[in-house]
């Protein structure tokens, strides 16, 4: 009986693991939702061949480009955390930098640092359902004048990316989406 | 004569007397109904297991298809949740799965099906909850260290659940972990690699368990060759940075395999080789043909690194835990020639040093490599050794064929003919008596090449193409390595000469000597000799077809003859004869198969009339 006890106190030890530990993401994630500053990314029109894969839209974001002052302070494959600003055509990069502040993004620097350089984001993949994830694909390759977004929430680092937009209605819900003052 | 003819013979003869009989005769009858009853309960016992592997494998399967089944379910009206349905429905699974491991501890401890299928339904919960959830942050996972946080959060199945279907997901896990590509991958703690070392580590005691008690012992065995598999692979998935130093890590870690492979704790009783020794062996030999090729080994580049690759760290300890298990075994074992072979861990080392001071190391490595696996090879054969003798033969054929690279063109197809002659003559003694008077499928598949290579050689074309107007001399080095290896292979030939002309009257022995023989003819001639390959091959055939002709054997008497209108057809292409010429002798070669044919039938039928 002795080693059923301890196999079960081993058991409920692991099983808490297993429940808690998606609850400490998810609490995370949901911190960055409720507390995270929105951004809208612009979206390039998506190679119709290339980007649909299963059930997840591949988004196309436009990479920025972003001028250092002084890049020798960055390396190849460094940390970065990015600050960003509205614009009309999208979020820019403010500045980069080593130290985190609140509404900052956690990025890497693929290229090699130059007073003038692209910047790879993270937003790659949208997840939906098949047959929706078919129809956004028509709209966003579609007409190139559209103006398309991902809307994602940056909260110290981390980001959840909440919608996709085009011409200020959700491509999720059908419905109208607020837009900052300077994209309407 | 049967036990109890065998006691009233004795009493009759004065050995024992009448009560000895019955006492004996009692016992025997006694013992006799034991051993009925025993093998009788080995019997459903095997019957018994049998039954339960089938179930266990049934009982998985369904548990794999029932896990996407509810997965493919959640999955197909996702859109229309909100996030929190959608995560408390992701958390589901896991909550039945703890119902299921908790009754399966509680209630069916020792049940082998519910211990593998709770294991198994755990692995699928977990992966399916940590899937859902990236998803509804839109994470993709391997960006995300979703195969580890799914590996780290079900590998404790393995031992509380005792299950061994759980090592093996978890195996899978690892190997799929080293694909994730995450992006701060700068700490040591958060690269993959490392992720997957450490919890391959946490298995440890498992292993340790199963080849101590080697039970079950189709897990002992075939864990044998799962363990190497997954920790090679993972050597090699992880490649990132100098070639050199990624082999340098597989060589030793092969190494330590074998080594391992024949230490206390795997050995079988009767020291025949396990299957983990041979994995290893095998994987030294070919590793070791792997630096044959490149002339640049790069060693001297070996610690220019970036500084996040931990992984040079690992050519240091793996090449001490080599040293230690080989220390270990030859304090418990006498050194003989017989395993001497086992410190091939040291071959590479001066090797490596000379090119990582920047001298040109490949010369003396080849001449090196094919100095050993020679007396490699004569120990094997006069201790009829299959798994020594086949990856060293292996490895003189790798030189050979990277010596073909090097050399000018004719005498690197001279090179290439050695192979298959190499074959051949090396191996034979390890035949067994039953095969005297017939070719093996590979010996057959050998042939073919050879065939092959004297076709070739009997197109002047082939010639011209590869005879340049100026060859390149060869190196002195070349030259010697040449002349060393064909020696090695006619002093190999004498060596074994009884058993070579015992199989089959000696006629494929001699052919292998003859085909490399007449092609170097061609290469070092100056005149073209084309025409003497034709001859060489009409000759062969007419001699078969004569001789299968007598013993009535009709398929080699077809090949014979098959063989002879492919030297017809080939020259259809390249002589100059008027084309009624070549018609009828066409005509001449189709009739003889019937003709042939017709005469073997005809002298089979008188034979059996006889």
């Amino acid at each position: 009986m002795k080693t059923t006890t301890k196999l079960l106190i081993g058991l409920a030890v692991v099983s808490i693991i297993q429940l808690t530990f998606p609850l400490f993401f998810i609490s995370a994630k949901e911190q960055v939702i409720e507390d995270g500053k929105e951004y809208l990314f612009r979206i390039q029109p998506v190679d119709p061949y290339d980007f649909f894969q299963g059930r997840y839209v591949s988004l196309n974001v436009q990479p920025l480009s972003c001028s250092l002052d002084n890049p020798d302070d960055f390396k190849r494959y460094d940390i970065v955390y990015a600050e960003f600003e509205q614009d009309s055509l999208g979020a820019t990069i403010k500045q980069l930098s080593h130290e985190k502040t609140e509404h900052s993004l956690k990025l890497k620097l693929y290229g090699k640092p130059n007073k003038k350089m692209r910047i790879r984001l993270p937003f790659k993949r949208f997840f939906l359902e098949e047959n929706k994830a078919k129809h956004i694909e028509l709209k966003l390759s579609g007409n190139s004048k559209h103006r398309n977004y991902v809307h994602v929430k940056i909260l110290d680092g981390d980001f959840v990316m909440t919608d996709i937009s085009s011409n200020g209605k959700s491509l999720i819900t059908g419905k109208p989406v607020q837009l900052p003052t300077l994209l309407q | 004569m049967n036990l109890k003819d065998f006691l009233e013979d004795c009493r009759k003869e004065n050995i024992i007397d009448q009560s000895t009989v019955d006492r004996m005769y009692d016992h025997f009858l006694s013992r006799d109904k034991e051993r009925v009853i025993n093998a009788q309960n080995r019997s459903q016992l095997s019957q018994n297991s049998k039954n339960n592997g089938l179930i266990i494998t049934v009982s998985i399967i369904g548990v794999l298809l029932i896990g996407f089944g509810i997965i493919y379910l959640f999955a197909h009206n996702w859109d229309h949740l909100s996030r929190s349905t959608k995560t408390v429905l992701s958390l589901l699974p896991v909550f039945l799965s703890v119902l299921v491991n908790v009754f399966t501890v509680i209630k069916r401890k020792d049940n082998v099906i519910w211990q593998e299928t709770a294991a198994i339904f755990s692995f699928l919960a977990t992966g399916s909850m940590l899937a859902l959830i990236l998803q509804v942050y839109q994470l993709p996972g391997i960006e995300n260290y979703f195969f580890t946080y799914w590996c780290i959060l079900c590998l404790p199945m393995v031992y509380l659940l005792k299950s061994h279907s759980a090592v093996f997901c978890a195996m899978i896990l690892m190997l799929l972990n080293l694909t994730s590509n995450p992006m701060d991958q700068s700490a040591l703690y958060k690269i993959p690699w490392f992720g997957s070392l450490i919890m391959f580590s946490t298995l440890i005691p498992y292993f340790k368990r199963l080849f101590t008690l080697r039970q079950p012992s189709s897990l002992f065995t075939m864990h044998q060759l799962f363990v190497p598999l997954v920790v090679c692979l993972s050597a090699i998935a992880s490649i990132s940075g100098p070639h050199s130093s990624i082999w340098l890590i597989l060589f030793l870690l092969l190494a330590n395999f074998h080594l391992f492979g024949s230490s206390v704790l795997l050995r079988r009783s009767d020291r025949s080789p396990t299957l983990m020794g041979i994995i290893g062996y095998i994987g030294v030999s070919l590793s070791l043909t792997y630096l044959l090729f490149s002339e640049n080994w790069g060693f001297e580049k070996i610690m220019e690194v970036e500084t996040h690759d931990y992984r040079l760290l690992f050519i240091p300890l793996l090449f001490g835990m080599g040293i230690f298990q080989l220390v270990r075994y030859f304090s418990k074992e006498k050194m003989t020639v017989h395993n001497l072979y086992k410190w091939i861990i040291l071959l590479p080392l001066p090797f490596v040093l000379m090119n990582y001071l920047g001298i040109n190391a490949l010369p003396a490595y080849k001449i090196s490599l094919f100095l050993i696996a020679c007396p490699v090879i004569h120990l094997a054969q006069n201790k009829k050794d299959e798994w020594q003798i086949y990856p060293a033969l292996g490895i003189i054929a790798v030189i050979i064929l990277s010596l073909s690279y090097d050399v000018s063109s004719p005498i690197s197809f001279f090179l290439l003919s050695l192979i298959p002659s190499l074959y051949y003559l090396v191996p034979i003694p390890l035949l067994q008596e039953k095969y005297k008077n017939a070719l093996s499928a590979d010996q057959v598949i050998i042939l073919c090449f050879q065939f092959l290579f004297l076709l070739i050689a009997s197109f002047g074309g082939f010639w011209m193409a590869v005879k340049p107007t100026e060859p390149d001399p060869m190196t002195n080095f070349q030259v010697g390595l040449i002349a060393l290896i064909c020696v090695g292979l006619i002093f190999n030939a004498i060596k074994v000469r009884k058993q070579l002309l015992a199989h089959l009257n000696g006629f494929p022995a001699i052919f292998s000597l003859l085909v490399p023989t007449v092609i170097l003819i061609g290469c070092v001639s100056s005149a073209n000799i084309e025409h003497l390959y034709s001859i060489i091959l009409l000759i062969i055939g007419v001699v078969v077809l004569i001789l299968s002709a007598k013993k009535s054997n009709l398929t080699v008497a077809n090949l014979a003859l098959g063989l002879i209108g492919l030297v017809m057809v080939c020259r259809f292409f390249d002589l100059k004869m008027s084309l009624t010429v070549k018609g009828i002798l066409f005509i001449l070669i189709g009739s003889s198969f019937f003709f042939a044919n017709y005469l073997i039938l005809k002298s089979r039928k008188h034979e059996n009339n006889n």
